[in-house]
């Protein structure tokens, strides 16, 4: 953290000397929402209510060589958003602040016990790095997403971008890492991540080769997980055949046991109004190499609906096959006003028969503004 | 998402407003001759300018403003200025087109079935926006006459698309006899259904040029919409950085 804090200011000495242009932007949202979780049998101890009120705001300082990116999140979060909140601080067994960024006021102490504060205040640096640009190479430092993703929801060769399922649409969080991005030709690039992590043989190191190779857009990939004490290479690709095609597949390689393999493919296509999407996703590692989708097989399919020029509505389904659970989602949502969206969604999720209350049924608001 | 990244836009503006308020003409000449002085006088080697694009759908507007730069009819890069979306950047390199989203500091290449959206929500489509502004290789040119259009006298053309990858099958053109702008026009489907049409709103002296500035667009598949695209600060065929148009400028 105070590598990067460091990296910051210099970044911004630097980018003063070569009168830089700034941005400052952000949004204020609100999520209010109410939910049922329980085992099927309803009782009035399980319904609940919460509300998450966010402030985002993005600074940006750019020169002609060097750039600084700040972006910060801080949200209020009360009743079942403040209890979602301390349960995943308990499950991360962190203080304060932790890898992820995420800064929890009051601070989870596990001598508390399980209930959460009736309220909380959670705020979380989204990105903050300093980005060298030269002709030949760049080298981004700090905490950035680094996502090499082609498909909408699974993409197992991207060992940087924590997937964060816990909102409305997939949210991919940023890490702490060193990037040096060679270009090649016009859509190529050789790119090389450091994330050394709190040392450095616990850390995350990749390279990969990108490129636009007669139409495709394909990628290779190497990295090795210190952490998890494996060394892992794949490919990824997307193409357009009228339906667009993205694939992905990696094999890990563990210092002590037994290989596996993660793959993932996916297709989406429009008619009319609507947006046609499907991935299939095969998990051999299990909860180990990916804790959201702990299954051998999952799949995941949307249909979008421009309803009008302002309005859309998607139904999702996610479906962990192997693991049992799903997540079916209804969301629609409203160009309000100019930057401002409102959604609303309603989304039921079962946990599988091993959960002792494996129902949740959720609807809510999404109110957004832009400034 | 999907649905907000398709409504995600390019102002690729060099190629949308050449595009569609497209080729040149002179006076009695052939059409051929007129597309080719339409040409001299709209196409160009490199373009910069500050645009807005007003999007009116039923009475409700919303405006997005961005920078862009183009060479030839290839090569466009677009960074957008509203707070709605400050900082997406779009790269079109030839028919392939990448959008990057700072916050997610994702670059995604935007699917071929997706590209006959409108960019932003816009009457204007990805489509438009990539089409190559050379009238004469993709379609057959005639003159049909002659035909005021806001006062002014404009040669109407005609063009049948010849190419398949012709955006449309068939084009109306009225250009200004004196000018040489393209004041109106009308894209038509294979059936004769009037798809799209534009209209020249304002028309800026560049240098020694005349230059379509503000058009107006409307897709007719749609009701009641229109978009007006208007460009400020204008520079025609000045030098380029041709590091502009390469994936890694759109994440810089």
């Amino acid at each position: 953290m105070a590598a990067t804090l460091a990296a910051a200011m210099a970044a911004a000495a630097l980018a003063a000397q070569e009168s830089p242009s700034y941005t400052l932007g952000g949004e204020v949202e609100a999520r209010p929402f109410a939910r049922y979780a329980g085992s099927g049998n309803f009782a009035a101890s399980d319904l609940s209510y919460g509300q998450a009120s966010v402030l985002g705001l993005e600074l940006a300082a750019a020169g002609e060589r060097a750039r600084l990116a700040v972006s910060t999140e801080a949200a209020v979060l009360s009743g079942s958003a403040a209890a979602d909140a301390w349960a995943a601080a308990g499950a991360a067994t962190y203080a304060g602040l932790d890898s992820a960024g995420l800064l929890l006021v009051p601070a989870y102490s596990a001598a508390a016990g399980p209930a959460a504060p009736p309220t909380l205040l959670e705020a979380r640096i989204r990105a903050l790095y300093l980005k060298l640009d030269f002709d030949w190479l760049s080298l981004t430092a700090g905490r950035q997403v680094v996502k090499y993703r082609r498909g909408e929801l699974w993409s197992p060769t991207d060992p940087f971008t924590e997937l964060d399922l816990s909102g409305l649409s997939p949210v991919r969080r940023g890490s702490d890492a060193l990037r040096l991005v060679l270009p090649l030709g016009a859509t190529g690039a050789f790119d090389l991540v450091a994330a050394p992590s709190a040392g450095f043989s616990r850390g995350r190191y990749a390279a990969r080769l990108s490129g636009l190779l007669s139409g495709v857009d394909a990628a290779a990939i190497g990295y090795r997980d210190g952490g998890a004490g494996a060394w892992s290479f794949g490919t990824d690709f997307k193409v357009d055949l009228g339906l667009s095609l993205d694939g992905e597949a990696l094999c890990s390689i563990p210092d002590a046991g037994t290989a596996w393999v993660r793959a993932a493919c996916g297709a989406d296509y429009s008619f009319g109004d609507f947006i046609v999407a499907a991935e299939y996703y095969y998990n051999g590692g299990g909860a180990t190499a990916d804790p959201n989708a702990p299954g051998s097989h999952n799949a995941f399919a949307t249909l979008s609906w421009k309803a009008s020029d302002f309005l859309a509505v998607a139904a999702t389904l996610v479906d962990g096959i192997s693991s049992g659970s799903w997540t079916a989602a209804l969301t629609a949502s409203l160009d309000a006003a100019q930057n401002a969206e409102l959604g609303a969604y309603a989304r039921c999720v079962y946990l599988g028969t091993a959960s002792p209350a494996p129902w949740i049924a959720e609807s809510g608001l999404d109110i957004k503004v832009k400034f | 998402m999907k649905c907000r990244t398709i409504r995600m836009a390019a102002a690729l503006a060099a190629a949308v407003a050449a595009s569609l308020a497209a080729a040149g003409a002179q006076t009695s000449p052939s059409a051929a001759a007129i597309l080719a002085r339409l040409d001299s006088n709209e196409s160009f080697k490199s373009i910069s300018y500050s645009g807005r694009m007003e999007i009116t759908i039923g009475g409700e507007t919303r405006y997005k403003t961005m920078d862009s730069v183009a060479q030839g009819a290839d090569k466009a890069f677009t960074e957008f200025t509203n707070p709605e979306d400050r900082g997406v950047r779009y790269l079109k390199i030839g028919k392939d087109l990448w959008i990057y989203f700072p916050k997610e500091q994702d670059t995604v290449k935007i699917s071929g079935h997706l590209l006959q959206e409108g960019m932003m929500g816009s009457d204007v489509s990805y489509q438009d926006a990539l089409e190559s502004q050379d009238f004469l290789a993709k379609y057959s040119a005639s003159l049909k006459g002659r035909e005021a259009v806001g006062g002014r006298d404009c040669y109407e053309i005609e063009l049948d698309a010849k190419l398949p990858t012709a955006a449309y099958d068939r084009r109306l053109l009225w250009i200004d006899a004196e000018r040489f702008v393209t004041l109106k026009a009308e894209m038509y489907a294979r059936s004769g259904k009037l798809l799209k049409a534009s209209a020249t709103l304002e028309v800026a002296k560049v240098g020694e040029r005349w230059y379509p500035s503000k058009v107006e667009f409307a897709s007719k598949l749609r009701a009641d919409t229109k978009t007006v695209f208007s460009m400020t600060k204008i520079a025609l065929d000045a030098p380029v950085d041709p590091r502009r148009f390469t994936m890694a400028a759109l994440s810089k």
